[in-house]
C-alpha cells in the first residue's frame, strides 16, 4: 500500500498571534522610561506597549477636541506615529503621558487649522425624538452630553485645549502651560473664559 | 475690597484661593454669581463621558500603528536616507556652493563698480573686451583658487545626490532675479566666454 501524503503541513513554532502576544508580554512589564530607551535602542516593537498603555487617553483627548470617532482615531494614530519618530527628543522631563498630550494637542491644532471640524450634530437626526420616545434618564444624559461636547467644540482652540487638559485629563496648570506654550496665568484665564463661554453656549 | 479676578475665580473653584481673598466672596454678590456660573459650567463639563470604542477598534488601532512604525525610520533620524550617509559630502558641497556664490557676488560687485577700490590687492583689473583678462583676474585671486580646488574635489554624482545640481528653470529664475546692471554684467561675461 503506497503512502498517502496529506495536502497540509504541520508547522512547528508559535503562530503569529502567539508570537505577537509573547512579544507584547515581554515589553508590558517595563515602565515608560525603559520602553522609550528600548525603542531608541532599536527595539521598535517596544513602542507597542507605550501605545497600549496610553492609546485610550490620547484617543479621548482627540475625541474631545474634534468630536467624531473617525477624526479622533486618525489624530490619535498620527500622534503615536509622530511620537515614535520624535522619540529621541523625549528627555524624560515630563511624563510620557504629558509628552503625548503635547503632541496630540499640536496634531489637533494643526488639523483644525487645515480643515473645518465636523462638529457632533447637536440637533441632528440622531437626537432622540422626545415626543415619540419617553425620555428616560439615560437618554437625557446622552442628549445633554452631546450638547456639552458640541459646545466644547465651538470654543476657541486654546480655551478648548485648556478645558480638555484640565477638566478631563486633570493636568496641573503648569503642565498645560508648558504644552500650550503659555504662562500659568494665561492658562487659568483660558480656563475661566472656556467655562464662561461654555455656560453661555449651553443656555 | 476689589472683586475677584478671573484667575482668582479659577483658584476658588479649584479650592486654591487664599482665605484672605475668599473672605470677600461672602460679602460680594457679583463675585458669588460669577463663581456660581463657572462652577455650574464645570459641573456640566465634568458630567460628560465619551463613547467607548469597541475592543475590536483598539486591536485595529494598535495594528495600524504597528504597521506604520514598522515602515518608519529609526526614532530621531530625519527619515531621509541620504542625510546620514552623505552628511560630509553635503557639508563639503554646501561650503563650495557658498564660496562660489560669495566669489561670484564679489566679482560682480568689483567689476560693476570700477571706482570701488579692489578688496584683494592681487586682483588684476578686468577688461570686458579682453577674455584673457578674466582668467588673469581669477587666476591671481587666492579666494577663487580655493573655490576651484574645493570644487575639483566634489564629484558630480555627489552634487546631484545632494540636490545641488541645476534643475530646469533655475537659470531662468535666477536671471529674472538679477538687476539690470547685473544682467548687463552677465551678458558681458557670457560674451567673453563665447569668444574664448
Amino acid at each position: 500500500m503506497g503512502r498517502v501524503s496529506p495536502d497540509w503541513t504541520i508547522r512547528v513554532g508559535p503562530i503569529e498571534g502567539e508570537a505577537q502576544q509573547a512579544s507584547s508580554d515581554r515589553w508590558a512589564v517595563l515602565d515608560d522610561a525603559q520602553l522609550v530607551r528600548a525603542c531608541v535602542d532599536g527595539h521598535r516593537e517596544a513602542f507597542g506597549a507605550i501605545v497600549e498603555r496610553h492609546r485610550r487617553q490620547v484617543y479621548q483627548l482627540c475625541y474631545r477636541y474634534v468630536g467624531t470617532h473617525e477624526d479622533a482615531a486618525d489624530l490619535a494614530q498620527d500622534t503615536f506615529v509622530r511620537a515614535f519618530k520624535g522619540l529621541r527628543g523625549f528627555k524624560g522631563q515630563s511624563s510620557i503621558a504629558t509628552w503625548l498630550y503635547r503632541i496630540a494637542v499640536n496634531v489637533c491644532l494643526n488639523r483644525l487649522a487645515l480643515k473645518t471640524p465636523r462638529p457632533e450634530p447637536l440637533l441632528a437626526d440622531d437626537r432622540p425624538d422626545l415626543q415619540a420616545v419617553r425620555p428616560d434618564a439615560a437618554l437625557l444624559r446622552a442628549e445633554r452630553a452631546a450638547e456639552v461636547r458640541a459646545a466644547i467644540q465651538q470654543l476657541p482652540r486654546k480655551q478648548r485645549a485648556t478645558l480638555i487638559l484640565r477638566v478631563y485629563h486633570e493636568l496641573p496648570h503648569e503642565e498645560i502651560a508648558a504644552i500650550l506654550g503659555s504662562s500659568v496665568g494665561a492658562t487659568k484665564a483660558n480656563l475661566f473664559h472656556a467655562l464662561a463661554n461654555l455656560k453661555k453656549l449651553l443656555r | 475690597m476689589t472683586h475677584l479676578s478671573e484667575l482668582e475665580i479659577v483658584d476658588q473653584i479649584e479650592g486654591a484661593l487664599p482665605p484672605a481673598r475668599a473672605a470677600h466672596i461672602a460679602d460680594c454678590s457679583v463675585c458669588r454669581a460669577k463663581i456660581e456660573q463657572i462652577t455650574e459650567a464645570l459641573a456640566r463639563a465634568h458630567a460628560v463621558e465619551i463613547p467607548e470604542p469597541s475592543p475590536l477598534f483598539w486591536e485595529h488601532f494598535s495594528s495600524r500603528i504597528r504597521k506604520e512604525i514598522a515602515e518608519a525610520p529609526e526614532p530621531g533620524s530625519s527619515g531621509l536616507p541620504w542625510a546620514q550617509t552623505l552628511s560630509w559630502q553635503w557639508l563639503a558641497a554646501s561650503l563650495v556652493v557658498a564660496l562660489l556664490l560669495g566669489a561670484g557676488a564679489w566679482r560682480l560687485t568689483t567689476t560693476r563698480a570700477p571706482d570701488t577700490p579692489a578688496t584683494v590687492a592681487s586682483s588684476a583689473p578686468l577688461n570686458a573686451d579682453d577674455p584673457s583678462s578674466v582668467d588673469a583676474g581669477t587666476d591671481a585671486d587666492q579666494a577663487w583658487a580655493l573655490v576651484q580646488s574645493l570644487a575639483d574635489e566634489v564629484e558630480w554624482s555627489d552634487s546631484v545626490t545632494a540636490d545641488l545640481a541645476v534643475r530646469p528653470g533655475w537659470v531662468d529664475r535666477a536671471a529674472l532675479d538679477l538687476t539690470s546692471e547685473e544682467r548687463k554684467e552677465l551678458l558681458r561675461l557670457l560674451k567673453a566666454e563665447t569668444r574664448m
